[in-house]
């Protein structure tokens, strides 16, 4: 009896010693890795970071490769590329063909990433806005201000993007869900999107103090300089989202210049720490061996160059150009790395060489309104306006003459608009996602069959559901969703 | 927590004594059933620590009393116990253990005699590993066991990935559980030293593994080390060197398709020279944006288009990158043993050079004591401790290059900066880094991984009575991975420099991840005999509680060059990030095992798995198995036939889902919420794996042959997908983790082993083992989904698991009817000598193209274009003994599983893959560059490049000559042996890369894929083993 005792006593210490070691049996465990829902919605500590981080996931989506400002580049035959990557060689082939917009497509993610990012942006914005619209979280918040003038800037950028590419929107705010519950039209969207950008504009309008670097890692610092840039939005969203020329020419020019007029002085810059912080829509596009600039682009400024390639060509001489950004801005390649089977309209004997300190050192600014850009808004509402002497002097006195040493354009409306495109074209063919596309767009000067706008992504028609549906080629309605014009 | 461990383990070491006793002289002769001596056998007074080992010729002398009971034991052949008598000489033949003799522990109620098992488990005894040992565990299953699908990853201490039978899940691992003296080892079998391992037993069927619930569904490795006996002391050294090779290179295309310079020839030796180009004086062949070696002019392409231009140097830059890696394992190990106390300890230093230049490849040091002390009749206790260290500095990718570059691009080139090695040696091609240079700078920095890691697994077992104990088993790995990613600062990279390179400024990256995993279990045995009935139960209580945690830090652009430390950067530049997970379980068992009249046996068991990894709403789920088997030839006389048993099981297991899929998930990185985002799912549960599994077990021909056959039908339900979410109208949310879809496996295996000779100097016996297994999607409550490599793979209803999806070229004239463009006949149209549908008046010009098979709207039809899957697998062990000399081989077959061949694919668009060299061809069957660009389909997954992934692979063979004899017990040796071992010497393939045992990493789902993109070639190696024991 005494050797059992012993020897159970000998084997429940050594149990103890076993289950003395720490280890937990509860079954329900946190996810220390992400935020959830109620703590988004409701601290106000939470809210704040959140509304410090929208512009940057705006603008990290937008100029990812999962978005379609690469595609968008060679579509409008500013850019050139026959890589496959990002839909870039698809989408520019000839004839153009419709956008594949099935689930199995190895490029969908170009339409699905920036439909998604946008959507989650604009979730956050609202519940933001929610936020503010409590006194007591309102008050919680450091930079109150800031916070709201922010929420509702992102609200703006979230519609108005999405007006800019997709067929559809689905309007929604700190209110819920607003609109054609089938998606609102482009144009309803933008002017959901503006109603919400002059909110914006007008809460900014409060900020007294600096406003902190997590916004825009220190590329806007003050309330006005928010303004400005609000403007610029404000201007680059208006003017752009026509589908057609007519369209355009319907657009509000009065409100454009408006904006425009308010915009960036000066170019407006994003500072890269190239951690968060980084611009792969520059990169891939003049990065050595990617994409190249469209032959089109080089004819602007060197007139008897070809603006296409000649398949009987091995090479082109280097191209001569009064405009000093040819030298400049572009570098010349006498080599074509390009393959001839994917056609040789790809082939080009430039890149673009202005954001070379960019793809070297990588924590250097790249644009993302140029100052050009609003300075064409204000030349192009002044000749919808009919005062081509005023769009002049707004061009002569723009980059087209400072940094290209054009001679002055005569006020006459032709030549005021095709300095306009001219300079769009030339000065700022990379400067932010779509603007090379939506200017393109805009003139009807797409090749036929280029799609006018994205159609809604197919994995998201599958989940709802909803039937796959696409556009371009002679998918949609010609004219409405795919160009019927074309600069050839 | 750990103190308290390290404590009993100490107080272990130190109870470790050995007691003899001195008595009357006993002599003989231990050989095997056909009279030859066996070297190294056990020989022990039982019931005391008396214990000797017979020399080389299987003489024994032990000092025993009258009466008392002397047991003989030697691997793979069953004990005999002798009583002592009158006579001094006892001489024994000991009987090999016959499959259906060996013991079973995995799964079952109690240890289970393989002939009264009533699930299929397949086991590897010490013997089988032995023959030539593998580098690692999972190395050792290879072609061994039927239903176990092995591929190697190639780099040194890779491993190999696991599928027994077939797969089970859509998204996560498809590897079984692996446990190893207990512990769950969360890293899998690689770092497993098999010198050390005693059995491995492999449950593959979800029946079979029902007992390990939630994890098993993809079957479970259960491994067994080696440990001390009572009565014998040995200490046993085996030394292997070897060298590895790459004995199969991949052609590449030997030409160009440009114009040669009219004085080609001026230049030949030192470049291609090419008309239209400009040359600078000195030109090394290389390419550079400016400078000295700068090209100016464009090149003419030929105006037939064919690549056929001779170039003016030719390297071979496989044989240029590849090397004769140097192999060696010294592995030593002591055991011994008494009554009370039995230890075996072990050291292995294994390091492997791998076959890419300038690496210092793998090493791996592992150490081992495993203790076994016999507390008191009733108390004992158990610890097995493995601590392993791990530095590898293998290559990390550039070998795909050596296939790439052109043969006349100079790598030998220094760069400006006088370091070795051009970074952009192509002459041609501007995207093409120097391989040399990678490795080079990789060579120079501090980049490399290192990994701790330590096993412990310790039992303790109360025995009430000889029908019931109590075990508590407590077990831990802590695994501590280490890696460090350093770029100098003068590191080169593409950049606007005058060469188009220039310097990085470097990066370091430092990351640690810390993986503890514990498992605490309580089982209660029961073992009662009631007259014919034998009865075995256990009830079991289990706890697992896991947590990792990682850190990662990065920083760009040194400030002072050569201090890779991450305090060498602007703040600025640094990024943080970390992650952290728990895992906790619970689990609780019950099995009986019923044998009636030793030939009616019943088994049942059943589990109740609680997991964190489940939804709030689904914490708990249970699985069951119900089997039985019929010894029929214990009923039923059967000429020829010594055993028949008949076994059937049906049983679930399943899969957990992973860590966070249950959880909203807006994923936060760098202080920014990411915008792709997943809704959390509260009623997420665990997939679930239902088998039913009929199996046949014949001993015949007078026990020399043996027969192992099981038909398995698995279906896994709720399978975990993630599933697209409308954002609009999901706040923002476009993912959800859900149970959606059914998944059917079937597999037929068998396996077969033969003693087709027992002569007393020749012995020969064989193994064929075969498996064939389907397995197909039959519901998914979603849409379908592309997964894997490339998106290469389809989910999709009605569609095999493992086929591959992509575009196809039109290969008949009738599909091309179908699609004919406006304007055109089918008369225009042939098909061409590589089979594609092709316009006939393109042929043989530069408009000749394969043409993409289209849908109705004109859209790239998405179609299958292979499948991954086997047709069947076999293996075929030969074991041949003569005398003192074995000759061991071990072939592996794969029939069918197709391999998309990226390399080549992503090589056609480079032309430097041997299709597009046209050289030796009629003039009526070349093709152009450009046709073999159309081929490339601009990188999309495509028929063209899927290859049959059959081969047939001599994957072991050994010559092994008994020495003992020769050392004639010299320094106190009493065996000896001198292996010539070569693995993976022969593989006979059609497959056109480096070898057809492909696999690629996907992280989408976790799983490995048959998608050759480059990946590590897998090696012939030849070694030389030496293996003595004292």
């Amino acid at each position: 009896m005494n050797k059992t005792l012993k020897n159970f006593t000998l084997f429940f210490i050594s149990i103890f010693a076993f289950t003395s070691c720490e280890i937990e049996s509860d079954l329900y465990v946190s996810n220390p890795e992400s935020p959830d829902d109620t703590i988004l919605a409701s601290d106000p500590v939470a809210l704040e970071a959140t509304a410090q981080g929208l512009f940057r996931a705006f603008y990290m989506a937008n100029t990812s490769y999962r978005a379609p400002g690469h595609m968008f580049n060679t579509m409008a035959d500013v850019s050139s590329c026959s890589w496959g990557n990002f839909g870039m060689k698809d989408m520019s082939s000839e004839p153009r063909a419709a956008w594949n917009n099935g689930t199995a497509y190895g490029y969908a993610y170009v339409s699905e990433r920036i439909f998604n990012a946008l959507y989650s942006v604009s979730t956050d914005a609202n519940l933001i806005q929610k936020a503010v619209a409590q006194p007591a979280v309102f008050a919680k918040f450091d930079n109150p201000q800031v916070v709201d003038a922010m929420s509702k800037f992102a609200q703006a950028l979230t519609m108005g993007y999405n007006a800019l590419y997709f067929d559809k929107v689905w309007l929604s705010d700190e209110n819920g869900p607003s609109g054609d519950p089938d998606g609102a039209s482009p144009a309803d969207a933008m002017t959901f999107a503006l109603g919400k950008l002059d909110a914006a504009i007008t809460a900014a309008g409060s900020i007294t103090g600096a406003i902190p670097t997590p916004y825009f890692n220190g590329s806007i610092t003050t309330g006005a300089q928010l303004i400005q840039v609000m403007n610029g939005y404000g201007a680059r969203m208006l003017a752009n989202v026509a589908r057609t020329s007519a369209q355009r020419g319907a657009t509000n020019w009065s409100k454009v210049k408006t904006y425009a007029a308010a915009g960036p002085s000066a170019d407006w810059m994003i500072n890269h720490d190239d951690i968060v912080w980084y611009d792969l829509f520059k990169t891939y596009l003049v990065y050595p061996g990617w994409a190249r600039i469209d032959m089109r682009t080089i004819s602007f400024m060197d007139s008897t160059y070809d603006n296409y390639w000649d398949a009987t060509k091995t090479i082109y001489p280097p191209a001569t150009s009064t405009d000093t950004r040819l030298a400049s801005d572009y570098k010349y390649l006498s080599g074509q790395n390009f393959r001839p089977e994917r056609g040789s309209y790809h082939f080009s004997s430039y890149r673009y060489g202005r954001y070379d300190q960019y793809i070297t050192e990588w924590t250097v600014p790249t644009v993302e309104i140029p100052v050009t850009e609003m300075d064409m808004y204000r030349a192009e509402a002044e000749a919808w306006g009919g005062n081509a002497a005023a769009a002049a002097a707004i061009i002569n006195g723009s980059s087209y003459v400072t940094r290209g040493g054009n001679a002055a354009v005569a006020a006459v409306a032709a030549d005021v608009l095709a300095a306009i495109h001219y300079e769009r074209i030339v000065e700022m063919p990379l400067a932010s996602p779509g603007l090379s596309f939506f200017e393109m767009r805009g003139k009807d000067l797409l090749q036929a069959g280029t799609l006018l706008h994205m159609p809604i992504p197919g994995s998201a028609l599958v989940s709802i559901p909803k039937d796959i549906y696409t556009y371009g080629g002679t998918q949609g309605v010609a004219g409405t969703d795919y160009s019927t014009g074309g600069w050839r | 927590m750990k103190t308290k461990l390290f404590n009993l383990l100490t107080l272990s070491l130190m109870m470790v004594f050995h007691v003899t006793y001195a008595q009357t002289t006993v002599t003989g002769v231990v050989s095997d059933d056909t009279g030859v001596p066996l070297p190294g056998a056990t020989v022990q007074v039982v019931g005391t620590s008396n214990g000797v080992t017979t020399d080389f010729d299987g003489n024994y002398s032990i000092e025993a009393n009258q009466g008392d009971v002397i047991s003989f034991s030697f691997v793979g052949f069953v004990s005999q116990d002798v009583t002592v008598g009158a006579s001094s000489s006892i001489n024994v033949q000991l009987q090999p253990t016959a499959a259906l003799d060996e013991v079973v522990v995995t799964g079952v109620a109690g240890a289970t005699s393989r002939k009264k098992l009533s699930v299929t488990v397949a086991s590897l005894s010490v013997d089988d590993i032995e023959k030539v040992p593998a580098s690692s565990a999972s190395g050792a299953l290879l072609g061994k066991v039927a239903g176990v699908s092995i591929a190697n990853i190639g780099n040194p201490g890779g491993g190999s990935t696991i599928i027994l039978r077939g797969a089970t899940n859509f998204y996560g691992s498809q590897e079984p559980l692996v446990l190893v003296d207990g512990v769950t080892v969360e890293g899998g079998l690689d770092d497993v030293n098999v010198d050390d391992i005693a059995s491995i037993e492999i449950v593959k069927g979800a029946s079979a593994a029902a007992l390990y619930g939630s994890r098993a569904g993809n079957g479970v490795v259960v491994v067994t080390t080696k440990r001390g006996s009572k009565g014998t002391s040995q200490i046993t050294f085996r030394s292997e060197t070897g060298f590895n090779k790459i004995t199969n290179f991949i052609d590449t295309n030997q030409t160009h398709g440009w114009v040669n310079a009219d004085d080609f020839d001026s230049a030949k030796g030192t470049f291609t020279k090419l008309k239209g180009m400009i040359y600078p004086v000195g030109y090394q062949s290389v390419y550079a944006d400016g400078g000295a070696q700068y090209v100016g002019g464009a090149r003419i392409e030929r105006a037939d288009n064919f690549s056929l231009s001779p170039f003016g140097v030719y390297n071979d830059f496989q044989k240029a990158f590849f090397r004769e890696g140097i192999m060696t394992t010294n592995y030593i190990s002591s055991s011994s043993g008494n009554d009370k106390v039995r230890t075996l300890f072990s050291f292995e230093n294994y390091t492997n050079e791998g076959v890419v230049k300038m690496n210092d490849g793998y090493k791996r040091q592992s150490y081992r004591a495993n203790i076994d002390f016999d507390v008191s009749d009733k108390i004992k206790f158990s610890a097995s401790n493995n601590f392993v260290v791990v530095n590898d500095r293998s290559s990390t990718g550039a070998w795909r290059t050596a296939t790439r570059i052109s043969p006349d691009a100079n790598v030998f080139l220094d760069n400006p900066d006088g370091s070795p090695y051009w970074y952009k040696p192509d002459p041609h091609e501007s995207e093409i880094n120097n391989p040399l240079y990678q490795e080079w700078n990789k060579d120079r920095s501090t980049s490399g991984v290192k990994e701790n890691k330590f096993l412990g697994g310790y039992n303790l077992q109360y025995q009430f009575s000889s029908n019931l104990n109590l075990n508590a088993a407590y077990a831990f790995e802590s695994r501590d991975y280490n890696s460090i990613s350093d770029s100098p600062y003068d590191t080169y990279t593409t950049t606007a420099d005058l060469e188009g390179f220039g310097y990085s400024k470097g990066s370091l990256s430092m990351y640690n991840f810390q993986d503890d995993s514990q498992t605490l279990a309580t089982t209660l045995n029961y073992a009662q005999e009631f007259g014919e009935l034998d009865v075995k139960g256990k009830l079991n209580y289990t706890i697992e509680d896991r947590s990792t945690q990682s850190f990662q830090a990065s920083g760009n652009d040194y400030l002072y060059k050569g201090l890779p430390t991450l305090d060498n950067f602007d703040s600025s530049t640094v990024s943080i990030t970390s992650n952290s997970t728990t895992v906790r379980s619970q689990n609780y068992s019950a099995i009986i095992g019923l044998v009636f009249q030793d030939k009616y046996i019943l088994d049942g068991l059943w589990r109740n798995d609680g997991s964190s990894l489940f939804g709030p709403e689904n914490k708990w789920n249970s699985y069951y198995r119900v089997s039985g088997a019929w010894r029929i030839s214990e009923d039923f006389s059967i000429p020829g036939v010594d055993e028949l048993k008949l076994n059937v099981a049906v049983g679930t297991s399943g899969q957990r889902p992973g860590f966070n899929w249950q959880y909203e998930q807006t994923s936060l990185s760098g202080g920014q919420l990411s915008s792709s985002r997943l809704k959390g799912n509260p009623k997420l549960k665990p997939s679930e794996t239902t088998e039913m599994e009929v199996g046949l077990n014949v001993t015949f021909g007078d026990s020399r042959y043996t027969l192992e056959a099981a038909y398995s039908d698995q279906s896994t339900v709720d399978q975990f997908m993630a599933i697209g979410l409308f954002a609009p109208a999901s706040a923002g949310k476009n993912l959800q983790w859900q149970n959606v879809g059914d998944l059917e496996a079937k597999t037929i295996e068998a396996a077969l082993r033969a003693d087709i000779f027992r002569d007393s100097e020749f012995k020969w016996n064989a193994g064929v083992t075969y498996s064939s297994t389907d397995s197909k999607i039959v519901k998914l409550n979603t849409a379908k989904q592309q997964v894997g490599v490339n998106g290469l793979f389809l989910l999709q209803t009605d569609t095999e698991f493992g086929s591959m999806w992509g575009r196809s070229f039109v290969y008949d004239l009738d599909t091309m009817a179908k699609q004919l463009p406006a304007g055109d006949a089918i008369g225009d149209y042939s098909v061409n000598s590589d089979g594609l549908v092709v316009k006939t008046a393109d042929i043989g010009t530069a408009d000749e193209k394969g043409i993409i098979l289209v849908d109705a709207q004109g859209t790239p039809d998405f179609v299958q274009i292979g499948n991954q899957n086997a047709d069947f697998r076999m293996g075929l062990t030969s074991n041949m003994t003569y005398k003192k000399w074995n000759l061991f081989m071990l072939w592996d077959m794969k029939s069918g599983g197709d391999i998309y061949n990226q390399n080549t694919q992503w090589n056609t668009i480079s032309e430097r893959a041997a299709i597009v060299d046209q050289t030796g061809k009629a003039p009526g069957d070349m093709k152009t560059r450009k046709y073999y660009g159309s081929l490339y389909d601009v990188n999309q997954g495509n028929k063209w490049w899927v290859e049959d992934g059959s081969y047939t692979k001599l994957r072991e063979l050994a010559v092994t000559y008994d020495l003992s004899s020769a050392v004639n017990n010299f320094a106190g040796v009493t065996s000896a042996k001198i292996s010539f071992i070569g693995r993976n010497l022969l593989t006979i393939t059609d497959y056109s890369g480096w070898d057809p045992e492909v696999t690629a990493y996907s992280s989408d789902v976790g799983q490995y894929f048959s998608v050759d993109q480059g990946v590590y070639p897998t090696q012939s190696t030849y070694s030389v083993s030496l293996n003595v024991k004292f």
